[in-house]
């Protein structure tokens, strides 16, 4: 039997809501979530409208008008009273109780015909490896299919955190952590088209970008469709005459925007990709001496091997990251490229770019 | 000097005697406040300093909430100064502030005139208190001179730990605030261990357990909390400073340690904190409640009990912190335990009310304050319930609801309780009268804007917004309810400018306060305002605190003397 059964979900304290307190429910579990949301809202109210009516009452017919009023003198105490007022909410508490744990387990248990997606947090981007190999940032599921995400952190606590989807759970260093969800298409998305796009946010303080770490969930019609997109997410269709596209695109992809800077930043923590562009060729200083020239070598080694060669006065905080079909290059080529479509006649192609990618030019 | 009169629980009550001497000119210099002993004068520097470090807590506070007026881009801070601005305002607000608020400031000065004693039963460690909580302020102010912190006040592992690739914090910095919470910590056990000892040992004859003031009760079950959960927070603390000196690995993932262990320990501590914060200010609302409205409090045993409860129920919940990141078992136990503390808590504001029932209610700026007080925490606690409840947790975990909730808790509870005490004594601490009409604008400009800045955040929580962001996409109208937080947030600055005025314009030309200016009975108001050096001129005789039957106006001196016997 399954015990979500028992929860009777009444009429009365059902999900009247005028101040639109939650998001609209993207998934199966949020139904029945918003049900105790709101039974535990009502009855809260009950008690604060009750409470403060009394209190009111009290102190409107019970004013002093002059310090030479009489004392008051009303009961000092009433057993039977107190007792009731303790046993009362005692059962109101008990029952919210259970019905959240009733939930809860249904929302920890994820079902066994589950989509695995792993999910890996960083500073301050998130990573979305799909059961065909495909990665990106983007979270692709589809209507009707359950999707469990085991999740690792690289750094420091993160936490998923979907409201759309009513999901959230830490993601500690060092462990592996889980959450699943099945979408549904919420009433008032009934006339939209596919796919429905949520937001996806870090909820557990990650530092600088904290607030930036967000990624885009987004609900397919069926399976077809879902694949379609991860296959989109994946292609990069190189331009012969503008190869340093390609370059943009991966850029936006693996989230290096969220640290580095296209424009010179004399302020930023990280090096400027524009500063690199406009010293190619040269010489540049490496934390504990030495020096290395920049170069495709040198680039292309601090991508996959980030921890390897420092440059003064940066602290060895990039991620390692890995590319299917030597995409890395693409990179490298758009970061060479980059000082002649700042400077050159190029400059509203990079910002026309720019614009198709939804990255901000700073 | 009159008979004590003890059938109406008068103590040595004789107005007509006032002397010229008091605590305040006692002695004279700045080395007789800084070298004093006496638990007035200490009580009174805790005063002062806790509200300068509350005026800094508050512009950081007003820094933050400026930067949220719109979603998008830095309007004062970039990204790293903004986590340092809540991480100051966190740190000055729980630990300089709210946690010391009423115990050491307020608790110092009343607690032995309540009881009847000269003085605390140690002096010279009550002075000490008030030094580590000095030393405390200063080691937070060093790290800010080292740069600042940005790991919120909750010091989360590995975030905490230095590693040099995170260049948002110095390990110096991070050492320097861990400090400077570890002295305070100390100070918060030294005062603790005082009031419980001088509670247990200074009772004088006839001052039983249940004669006690209900305040006295609320303070005692505090120091409890302070002196059984202070020492888990030292040595997290210690652990953390450890860890970002010389690496030890007992919290970083990196090298084999636990994160989340270093949660429970923050937690086992901060949580019963809570309670630290809240206790206090629940017996100055049944002080406030009972004295202001003329009545013999409702139900003294529940209320002392259900203080005793809290503090004990305090301990074991602190689990829900973690619903988030511990098994499906652990949070069921902890979810169930959580609850425990809602029933107490319920039955001290059905019991506040029924201390209305009948009474003769002078709706006085105290009063208010006490009345605002039950509206509040009546809020903070029922928005404790989805929290409690796991499957809506789940959702609303590090939300902006909790953002809310805590500060319907701490600010909108515990500081409305704490400035509802200050009015409440302030005619026995400064001898003076305030103006009154200016304290009941103030009120209610204070009470307004404070709705109007938190209640915005739990409807901004419930749709999803996760707290410490400094940037957030405008979806489900984020912009406007931050826009309609932080217009309160500056309603809430008028409302304290004002306060601060009229409370500073009370000892310039304030009218000078009589013994008993509000018709209290419990033994602060049957001493002068303000008091003697010494309290009492003889061990007063004590009788049932919440009887007010032998009460009487008088006119003349404007304030409330005993009926001829």
């Amino acid at each position: 039997m399954n015990l979500l059964q028992m929860i009777p979900t009444s009429p009365i304290l059902g999900f009247y809501d005028p101040f639109e307190q939650l998001p609209p429910a993207a998934s199966t579990v949020a139904h029945e979530m918003d049900y105790i949301y709101y039974y535990t809202f009502w009855v809260s109210m009950f008690f604060l409208v009750l409470i403060t009516l009394i209190m009111v009452w009290f102190a409107i017919k019970y004013r002093r008008k002059a310090p030479t009023d009489p004392m008051g003198v009303g009961p000092t105490h009433h057993t039977g009273l107190e007792v009731t007022w303790s046993v009362i909410p005692f059962f109101l508490v008990a029952y919210m109780f259970w019905i959240g744990v009733v939930q809860y387990e249904v929302m920890a248990t994820p079902p066994g015909d589950a989509y695995r997606v792993d999910v890996t947090a960083k500073q301050w981007s998130w990573d979305f490896t799909y059961m065909n190999g495909i990665t990106g940032n983007e979270l692709h599921t589809y209507v009707g299919q359950p999707f469990s995400l085991r999740m690792d952190s690289l750094d420091v606590l993160h936490a998923f955190y979907c409201p759309s989807v009513r999901v959230k759970r830490d993601i500690v260093p060092g462990r592996t952590e889980w959450v699943w969800f099945e979408p549904i298409v919420p009433p008032v998305n009934e006339n939209e088209p596919f796919p429905h796009e949520y937001y996806i946010f870090c909820a557990e303080y990650c530092g600088k970008d904290h607030s930036r770490m967000r990624a885009p969930l987004f609900v397919h019609a069926n399976e077809e469709e879902f694949l379609k997109a991860l296959d989109k997410m994946d292609t990069i269709q190189i331009d012969p005459n503008a190869p340093w596209k390609a370059g943009l695109k991966m850029v936006k992809r693996k989230g290096c925007l969220s640290c580095h800077s296209l424009v010179g930043n004399e302020l930023a923590s990280y090096p400027s990709w524009l500063e690199l562009s406009q010293n190619w060729g040269k010489e540049r200083d490496l934390k504990g001496g030495g020096k290395v020239r920049i170069d495709k070598n040198y680039v292309r080694d601090s991508i996959l091997n980030p921890q390897r060669q420092i440059a003064a006065g940066y602290a060895p905080v990039m991620p390692r990251s890995t590319f299917k079909d030597k995409r890395e290059e693409l990179i490298i080529t758009f970061l060479e490229k980059l000082k002649d479509l700042q400077e050159g006649a190029d400059r509203q192609t990079l910002q026309d770019a720019c614009d198709a990618e939804g990255i901000e030019l700073k | 000097m009159n008979t004590p009169d003890t059938a109406t629980g008068g103590a040595v009550s004789s107005p007509e005697i006032t002397e010229e001497r008091n605590y305040i000119n006692h002695s004279q210099g700045m080395l007789s406040w800084l070298l004093t002993l006496d638990h007035k004068r200490i009580g009174v520097m805790y005063l002062a300093a806790i509200l300068l470090a509350f005026f800094g807590g508050g512009l950081a506070a007003l820094v933050v909430r400026t930067e949220l007026f719109y979603g998008d881009g830095d309007l004062l801070l970039s990204g790293d100064w903004y986590n340092k601005f809540f991480t100051l305002h966190g740190a000055i607000m729980v630990f300089l502030v709210i946690i010391p608020g009423i115990p050491a400031a307020l608790g110092n000065v009343v607690l032995p005139i309540l009881l009847g004693a000269k003085d605390v039963a140690f002096p010279r460690v009550n002075l000490m208190s008030f030094y580590f909580w000095m030393l405390g302020a200063a080691c937070l102010i060093l790290s800010l001179l080292l740069g600042g912190i940005d790991t919120g006040w909750t010091f989360y592992a590995p975030y905490s730990i230095y590693d040099a690739a995170a260049d948002s914090h110095t390990a110096g910095a991070v050492i320097s605030a861990l400090t400077g919470a570890f002295m305070l910590g100390f100070s918060s056990i030294f005062t603790g261990l005082n009031f419980i000892v001088t509670i247990h040992k200074l009772r004088p004859p006839g001052m039983t357990w249940f004669r006690m003031p209900l305040f006295l009760w609320s303070i005692y079950a505090t120091a409890v909390c302070q002196i059984l959960a202070t020492p888990v927070l030292a040595i997290t603390l210690l652990l953390l400073i450890v860890e970002n000196a010389v690496g030890i690995g007992i919290f970083n993932p990196n090298m084999g340690g636990d994160p989340v262990l270093m949660q429970h320990f923050f937690w086992f501590y901060s949580h019963p904190a809570v309670y630290i914060m809240i206790l206090p200010a629940m017996g100055v609302v049944s002080e406030l409640i009972a004295v202001h409205s003329h009545r013999h409090i409702f139900g003294y045993k529940f209320i002392a009990f259900s203080s005793i409860a809290i503090a004990i129920f305090g301990f074991l919940v602190w689990g829900h912190h973690m619903f988030t990141s511990m098994s499906p078992m652990m949070n069921v136990i902890f979810s169930a335990l959580t609850y425990s503390v809602s029933i107490p808590s319920a039955v001290k504001v059905f019991n506040w009310l029924a201390t209305m029932y009948k009474g003769s209610i002078n709706i006085n700026t105290p009063m208010l304050y006490g009345m605002g007080f039950i509206f509040l925490f009546t809020i903070a606690g029922l928005t404790g319930l989805p929290l409690a409840t796991l499957a809506v947790d789940i959702h609303l975990h590090d939300t902006y609801f909790v953002v809310a909730h805590f500060h319907y808790t701490m600010m909108g509870s515990a500081l409305i309780a704490f400035i509802g005490g200050i009015h409440h004594w302030w005619p026995k601490i400064s001898g003076r009268m305030y103006n009154e009409n200016m304290g009941r604008v103030a009120f209610f400009i204070l009470f307004f804007g404070f709705n109007l800045t938190f209640i915005p955040q739990f409807i901004a929580g419930s749709r999803g917004m996760p707290r410490r962001y400094h940037d957030y996409p405008d979806i489900f109208d984020f912009q406007i309810l931050h826009q309609a937080s932080t217009i309160g947030a500056y309603t809430m600055l008028v409302s304290f400018l004002m306060i601060a005025y009229y409370l500073v314009m009370s000892l310039v030309n304030g009218r000078k306060a009589p013994w008993n200016p509000w018709g209290g009975n419990s033994l602060e108001w049957h001493c002068q305002s303000p008091p003697l050096h010494e309290n009492f001129r003889e061990t007063p005789t004590v009788g049932d605190c919440y009887d007010y039957s032998g009460l009487v106006w008088n006119a003349e001196i404007q304030g409330y003397v005993s009926k001829k016997a």
